[in-house]
């Protein structure tokens, strides 16, 4: 069942087999497929519950309701980024794009050679995925329904003699609301929201929205369950306190709020490593004045993706996105802004990420706000030449299509024009030059390892200094995947709900049930 | 929110976007735009509900150094020929703080459903046409597609 914040009028004292702190890809696994094997799972959520019928298609509402501070979570740096993050039932995939691949052969192997990380193999990822992908209706997207703008630069790229596709998606007879962000209206996107949640609820598992966890209870060593605190009537005021008494805790929160919490009771820190390690898909995108309609936003927000830099990590991936998600960032105000969006519907759209680099980032406590934190992040060295390459790879694609001009994220050429592009490209890269850039697929601050010296976890995701405490969201993948995290993030969670099993049976003093065993 | 705040958005949002310039373009309207800075902060952290203050009261700092007038008591000529030099310098700081000037009223207006109708983005017809084409996991046909969600045109009137 799950519980709004107006159900609970007391405080309340709840036991389980498990409790889980957040409801996104890691979260969601872990309660649905724990539940179905007849675990007490309890999960708690800090953001509330949305169904598509309250989905309606407003980026402005999406942000205050379902993102982290209302959209507005920056990294301190050069240049700042914007980090928008989910705060709601489904967490991140609740407003992402839904862009689904696996994770690349190459990192995986980083992972054996790097970290040690042996006991992860290829072939036991694979039927993971593989049963995720199946789970998430993963395909795709539907070239009839995913836009002109996307298959328009696609065309553009290919037509350079770049390689590039279609997007896989988690969604199902998606119609192309061009929304996915602000909560998919039709429930075409798989996020974990309208599948794992609600097979988790169906289940048995109970889940608690607008419940901010505070404490993470350890007793000899060993995790015992959390307290927290639902949300008052107020926007910050406190409302009932919740205990929950587990034998085991999972924490999957997220690559920002794990290890805040971690930092905030200093747990799980003999390594150092706790909110360390960050790594972020920095991006930046372009947007270009074609001849023709183009037709935003309908169409699929991440559609096409062009990979012909992927080995030098840089990935251009894009779609469509609403009037207010451009007007945001475009450099014009007065009379040139009311122009110049008039001309909207005659927009192509596209974006890159910079999908290796070797820039890191840290999430640090709030210095006066122990509930809170700061992310620290600055590009480095290669990866502002890579940066601005994205800019200029972009531009030349839009070039080519016979787009008049295009509009960057920088202060320098906030407006190119053809003629511009040979002065961009021999200007000095700068981090400081980038303006309006985000970023996304926060990893690693709490990164799995095979020493405990290094990482916070071992390959299981429990974490080596308290037992029965487990991490399993995207903290633990110790490096960037140089793709979209969240199939990754589901599997290894489904893989690392095993170990939590396991843990389960050992403390009823069974023996963790095998693979073709049955429970008794 | 300091009332100076307040009148400075109101003063501000005509200016920034410049939609009296063209006639198929609705009015926007001040008082929304200071709405939204109040909710949009009171959700955010509260640096930033710090800064976007500041960049506020910067303006009439700069506003008064420049005319000896806060920003809100000069006429619309003089508001607009001090932002005008505001729009010409080049760099991140200035783009900085003319994106915390423009946000309330940038977000206020290209989110009225009137304004992205105009521009294509017909939120009434896709969110009808969607309620209609509810996907289930478990299968079964979805209905026709609606003519109604096709790409918009250009923008009416021009």
């Amino acid at each position: 069942m799950i519980h709004s914040r107006g159900e609970i009028t007391g405080d309340l004292r709840l036991t389980a087999d498990v409790v889980v702190v957040g409801s996104g890809a890691g979260g969601a696994t872990v309660a649905k497929e724990l539940s179905q094997a007849g675990r007490r799972v309890v999960v708690l959520e800090a953001g509330r519950h949305f169904t598509r019928d309250d989905f309606d298609l407003r980026m402005d509402r999406a942000f205050v309701e379902m993102y982290w501070d209302g959209g507005q979570v920056m990294s301190l740096g050069r240049p700042m980024f914007l980090l928008p993050q989910g705060k709601t039932v489904g967490g991140t995939t609740t407003i992402n794009s839904g862009t689904c691949f696996r994770m690349p052969h190459n990192v995986l192997k980083k992972w054996h050679l790097d970290l040690g990380l042996w006991e992860i193999t290829e072939e036991e990822m694979g039927l993971y995925y593989g049963a995720v992908e199946e789970y998430l209706f993963v395909q795709k997207a539907d070239p009839e329904v995913m836009g002109r703008n996307a298959l328009l630069f696609l065309e553009g790229a290919k037509g350079m003699g770049l390689s590039g596709g279609i997007l896989a998606r988690n969604a199902k007879d998606c119609e192309g609301y061009g929304v996915c962000c602000f909560g998919c209206p039709s429930d075409a996107k798989q996020s974990a929201n309208v599948s794992y949640i609600p097979d988790a609820v169906k289940a048995g598992c109970e889940l608690y929205t607008e419940c901010t966890v505070d404490e993470i209870r350890v007793r000899g060593g060993r995790a015992v369950g959390v307290a927290g605190t639902f949300a008052g009537p107020g926007r910050r005021s406190a409302g009932p306190r919740v205990e929950v008494e587990a034998g085991v805790v999972v924490l999957a929160a997220g690559t920002l709020h794990t290890p805040r919490m971690l930092l905030a009771q200093g747990l799980c820190n003999s390594s150092g490593q706790v909110g360390r390690n960050l790594t972020i898909h920095p991006c930046n995108g372009t947007v270009a004045v074609m001849d023709t309609v183009v037709g935003n936003p309908k169409g699929i927000p991440q559609a096409t993706y062009v990979d012909e830099f992927a080995d030098e990590g840089v990935m251009l991936e894009g779609g469509t996105t609403p009037p207010l998600g451009i007007v945001m960032g475009l450099p014009y105000k007065g009379r040139r802004l009311a122009e110049f969006m008039r001309q909207y519907p005659r927009f192509g759209i596209f974006g890159g990420m910079l999908s290796e680099h070797c820039s890191t980032g840290r999430v640090v406590p709030h210095p006066r706000d122990p509930s809170r934190h700061l992310v620290t992040y600055s590009l480095k060295g290669e990866d502002v030449r890579k940066f601005r390459f994205m800019t200029e790879l972009m531009a030349e694609v839009w070039f080519s299509l016979g787009a008049r001009s295009i509009f960057t994220p920088t202060a320098s050429y906030p407006e190119m024009r053809p003629s511009d592009l040979s002065k961009f490209k021999r200007q000095k890269a700068k981090a400081s030059d980038y303006v309006a850039v985000s970023a996304y697929h926060p990893l690693g601050t709490c990164r799995m390892g095979s020493d405990p010296e290094h990482s916070v976890v071992g390959h299981t995701g429990e974490t080596w200094d308290v037992e029965n405490l487990f991490i399993c969201d995207g903290s633990i993948v110790p490096t960037s995947l140089g793709v979209n995290p969240q199939m990754t993030i589901f599997a290894l969670s489904m893989r690392n709900t095993g170990f939590v099993d396991d843990r389960l049976e050992e403390l009823a003093g069974r023996k963790p049930v095998r693979n073709g065993e049955e429970r008794t | 929110m300091l009332r100076i705040v307040e009148e400075t958005v109101e003063a501000i949002t005509p200016h920034v976007l410049g939609c009296d310039a063209f006639e198929e373009l609705p009015d926007p309207d001040p008082r929304a735009s200071v709405e939204f800075l109040d909710r949009w902060t009171a959700m955010g952290i509260p640096e930033f509900r710090a800064v976007s203050t500041l960049a506020f009261l910067a303006l009439n700092v700069y506003s008064f150094l420049r005319t000896g007038r806060l920003f809100p008591r000069l006429d619309p000529d003089s508001q607009a020929h001090l932002l005008e030099r505001l729009y010409r310098a080049k760099g991140m700081l200035p783009y900085q703080f003319l994106y915390f000037l423009s946000t309330p009223a940038v977000n206020a207006y290209y989110s009225r459903i009137d304004v992205q109708l105009l521009l294509g983005f017909d939120i009434a017809a896709l969110k009808e046409e969607s309620e209609r084409r509810l996907v289930t996991r478990d299968g079964g046909p979805l209905p026709p597609r609606d003519a109604a969600a096709a790409p918009s045109g250009e923008v009416a009137g021009r």
